[in-house]
């Protein structure tokens, strides 16, 4: 990765410049577009969609898969995979709706403790060369393991206070759209934008890089893992808001579908390569994915097949994509 | 090649002095102590024979022994390798094997091909989403995985399949007071150990975890041997399907879901390395059963599935943490 592949990547650099179409559009490019045209195709074939209403109903259940395709985008900007971010999810889910309304202080340690014990996730796996699928899989059976001792069976009440935040609505704006315009732009000007944010990047990409710029990769490494149990956990706030109640496997689901949105928003796996913008669409391509296959009368039982199917896809396409530049590059 | 295995025999020819140091410091010797401090702990707490405790326990541990030796060899071949399908295989294959059966000896052997194919195709698929188009393997396994339970999902709608009583009887036989299923797991063990420490391909599935550019450089295709491991964890997954499936009565939807982790649990408990290179399949052996018992312990104490969630979940994770960094091996 040094000394002979830097005057290809410097002709690559050189060629993208020329290309005004890859200079302009990013990575967010193609899954905004996406999650545009989907989201069209449900106002073709339900109009009331396009109503304020509409987008509410649509938009609202996509809200904590999207803090949880963040929250996955963190850990994969590390270079690493989260697969215990669902559990972790759960367990929040459960504290909020059993034990933040009998004990307040209690919640909110328990609450910052599982943030810390994120953070110290990514020590372990950093300090220690750990793979991070087995450490956050294994992690992952700990959260669950926890919220299931609280609340064996789904229940629990959610405070009235979290439930009006969350489901806070204007009456012009829809109230999801400020959410996700806030959010969004808040990550991007963040992580694309500021300093720390480029560091952070490198940390996954090129740590020795970082690391002879003078900067901590493993702070670098608790800083993402800290966010990313900062996004679990609001997350789990909006899951919870929503349904009113606790359930330990309520977000089981979204390990899978977490990484389908920030691969599909323009995340690779080798570190570093994210876009906040692209993996906010890539969790709306992935959840109004599903919303469009119930639209069009598919069973529910075929929502997870397709929605892995459109993550192989996009690697595949990837793939092949990157087999044609080599091809034209050898040439 | 040649270099690896000088030292793999260097390793096995017995050294007088030392000998029963080398043995102490075995990266199996934890889990077989582990498993014998737990084995002994419930005999003490629950007052039950040790060696009912032990026959019970090397039963059920055999369908984890066959799981884990698939997943053993796609860790072992290294480059991130794991398989997060195994789960949905083994449902699948379940369901399968018992259509296929019907409550009828005659199919035992059709009903074994067909799920113990089903498996293998399965690891077809993933090995070559994953060596061809070029993965991360656990994407790959992942996305072949929720594939797979959809389409179990639907076809297990339709069929109620019975397992054939004869194989039914063979998970639970004795003859006098050995299991047999439990031999048979001992036998898979020792079969699949001489496969991955005495012949060519298994020295180079090792090799290829260790370094695959010097594994291909010593006439070893490395994305080949990568690509078999994925095959023969589907076939293993499949096989424990099929015998799982015939031990509990029948299929269920939920059939394999715990089998995911604690397949990875015990390679990890075993002391095969987790960045690939090192397969230990006498540990692995040792580590299903200590799994298997450790859940006895935990049912015969009445913890709550929450704590077994958590002591299984850290377990793994502490076991990860504490083991010697393979980073500075040579």
């Amino acid at each position: 990765m040094t000394a002979t592949q830097q005057p290809q990547s410097t002709i690559g650099a050189r060629r993208s410049t020329r290309n005004p179409f890859v200079g302009a559009f990013g990575p967010w490019f193609l899954p905004t577009v996406a999650a545009i045209i989907i989201f069209a195709m449900m106002v073709a074939l339900r109009p009331l969609v396009a109503s304020p209403t509409g987008i509410n109903l649509v938009l609202a259940p996509l809200i904590p898969l999207i803090f949880a395709v963040l929250a996955q985008m963190f850990i994969v900007a590390a270079g690493d995979i989260d697969l215990g971010i669902g559990s972790f999810i759960g367990l929040a889910n459960v504290v909020i709706a059993v034990i933040l309304p009998q004990n307040l202080g209690l919640g909110l340690a328990a609450l910052v403790g599982m943030v810390l014990a994120y953070a110290a996730m990514g020590v372990l796996i950093a300090v220690r060369g750990l793979p991070s699928i087995i450490v956050t899989l294994g992690m992952s059976f700990v959260w669950l393991g926890i919220a299931i001792l609280i609340l064996p069976t789904p229940g629990g009440l959610v405070p009235e206070g979290i439930v009006a935040f969350v489901r806070f609505n204007p009456p012009v704006v829809p109230g999801v759209i400020i959410v996700l315009t806030v959010v969004t732009v808040v990550v991007a000007l963040f992580l694309h934008r500021s300093k720390y944010g480029a560091v952070l990047r490198g940390s996954g990409s090129n740590s020795e890089g970082v690391r002879r710029a003078g900067w901590s990769v493993l702070r670098a490494k608790i800083s993402l893992y800290s966010l990313a149990g900062i996004f679990g956990l609001l997350s789990g706030l909006y899951l919870s808001g929503q349904t009113g109640g606790g359930d330990p496997y309520i977000a089981s689901s979204y390990v899978l579908l977490s990484i389908a949105g920030v691969i599909v928003g323009g995340g690779s796996f080798k570190g570093g390569e994210v876009s906040a913008v692209g993996a906010v669409a890539g969790g709306l391509v992935i959840g109004l994915l599903g919303s469009l296959l119930q639209f069009i009368g598919v069973s529910s039982s075929f929502q997870a097949a397709a929605q892995g199917l459109v993550l192989v896809l996009v690697l595949v396409l990837r793939a092949l994509v990157n087999w044609i530049q080599k091809v034209r590059r050898t040439r | 090649m040649t270099a690896l295995d000088t030292r793999a025999e260097k390793r096995s020819t017995p050294r007088s002095r030392s000998d029963l140091f080398r043995a102490l410091k075995h990266p199996a010797l934890p889990a077989f102590v582990g498993m014998i401090v737990i084995w002994l702990s419930i005999g003490a707490i629950a007052g039950r024979g040790l060696w009912d405790t032990l026959s019970a326990g090397v039963i059920i541990a055999t369908f984890l022994v066959i799981v884990g030796i698939g997943q053993l060899f796609v860790i072992t071949v290294g480059n991130g390798g794991i398989d997060l399908s195994v789960s949905y295989v083994m449902t699948l294959s379940a369901f399968l094997s018992c259509q296929i059966m019907a409550g009828q000896d005659v199919n035992i052997a059709t009903g074994l091909i067909v799920g113990v194919a089903a498996g293998i195709a399965a690891g077809a698929i993933s090995a070559a989403l994953i060596e061809f188009v070029g993965m991360p393997p656990l994407v790959g396994t992942l996305a072949v995985g929720f594939a797979l339970q959809t389409v179990t999902l639907i076809y297990s709608g339709s069929v109620v399949g019975v397992a054939s009583p004869g194989l039914a009887q063979f998970t639970t036989a004795m003859i006098g007071p050995f299991p047999v299923f439990g031999i048979v797991g001992i036998v898979i063990a020792v079969v699949f150990a001489i496969i991955l420490k005495r012949t060519s391909y298994g020295r180079r599935v090792e090799a290829v975890g260790q370094k695959p550019v010097a594994a291909g450089f010593a006439n070893t295709r490395p994305a080949l041997i990568r690509a078999s491991a994925y095959v023969i964890s589907g076939g293993m997954a499949g096989l424990a399907g099929v015998f799982l499936a015939a031990y509990s009565g029948g299929p269920s939807l939920g059939l394999g879901t715990s089998y995911q982790l604690a397949s990875i649990a015990v390679v990890v408990l075993g002391g095969s390395l987790i960045a690939g290179g090192r397969g230990i399949v006498s540990g692995l052996w040792a580590g299903a059963v200590l799994l298997t018992m450790l859940t006895t312990l935990a049912n015969i104490t009445r913890l709550s599935g929450g704590w077994q969630f958590v002591i299984q979940g850290a377990l793994i994770v502490l076991v990860l943490a504490l083991t010697r960094n393979p980073i500075p091996r040579r």
